[in-house]
């Protein structure tokens, strides 16, 4: 059971645990993944819904510029290095590993031009795409980040809204 | 409905912000604190200020920093960022002793 909403109109800038990681013009996806479990699947039956869900996943995707990932190094303390090949740059990632959880923050736009900022309190890097993309001339890397509830918080993050004033051209 | 709030300076010159984040990279593109506000010590608000600062605020938020080049450094950031931090936690802990 999959769903998702892109809730972001623009492109972004996205710092993870203090570091700058890099930015996208593509529109950036946050989505909801549920786990669910049939009650059919369980012999004595209570209750009225015969669907319910035990797991929900959020997940932040998004397409980082390829040069970012001596920053995904950095942020995450990877031992591996960047190795650079003839058309492209690759990171070895082993997710098996302990991997640095942290406040992620996407600063983005909303409609009419609002200035926008995701901050979530936790989030883990769990995928990042084995192949990269070439978009607007560039070479872009997809990254998935898993955001967990902080427990100081007890919360996923929260959503700020600035209004950009009429008397400044920011175009 | 929530009122808008202006956080640029009337000339667009200046711009206030509270996020170390945002401050930080601000400051990596150029921007210099001119103003610190520590009236509430757990909500610091810096005021900032460049020629071309409404351009850096929307290149922030419209993910087109790369027109920058090398002059966004992430270590740099992290550097002015950790410096911003340091700043902050200092007057936090200035507050709670008086």
């Amino acid at each position: 059971m999959y769903s998702e909403k892109n809730i972001v109109f623009a492109g972004a800038t996205t710092v993870f645990a203090g570091m700058l990681l890099g930015w996208t013009r593509d529109p950036l996806t946050i989505g909801q993944e549920d786990d669910k479990v049939k009650i059919d699947d369980v012999q004595q039956k209570i209750g009225v819904v015969d669907v319910r869900r035990t797991k929900v996943n959020f997940i932040v995707k998004l397409n980082l510029y390829e040069f970012t990932l001596e920053n995904i190094q950095k942020a995450f303390g990877i031992n591996a290095n960047v190795v650079q090949g003839a058309a492209s740059k690759t990171l070895s990632l082993n997710l098996s590993g302990d991997y640095p959880e942290g406040e992620l923050l996407i600063l983005c736009k909303g409609p009419n031009n609002v200035l926008r900022t995701i901050r979530f309190y936790k989030a883990k890097l769990t995928d990042r795409g084995d192949t990269s993309l070439d978009a607007y001339g560039a070479t872009v890397i997809p990254v998935t980040f898993q955001v967990l509830v902080h427990p100081d918080y007890d919360d996923l993050g929260s959503i700020e809204e600035e209004y950009v004033p009429s008397s400044v051209v920011i175009d | 409905m929530t009122e808008p709030r202006n956080n640029f300076s009337q000339d667009g010159k200046q711009y206030s912000s509270k996020d170390p984040d945002k401050i930080s990279l601000l400051q990596c593109l150029g921007a210099k604190i001119v103003k610190r506000d520590t009236t509430d010590p757990r909500n610091i608000v810096f005021t900032l200020e460049h020629n071309k600062i409404a351009e850096f605020v929307d290149a922030i938020h419209s993910g087109t920093l790369g027109k920058y080049g090398n002059i966004l450094r992430a270590d740099k950031c992290l550097e002015l960022r950790k410096q911003l931090m340091s700043y902050i936690n200092e007057v936090k802990l200035n507050a709670r002793g008086k």
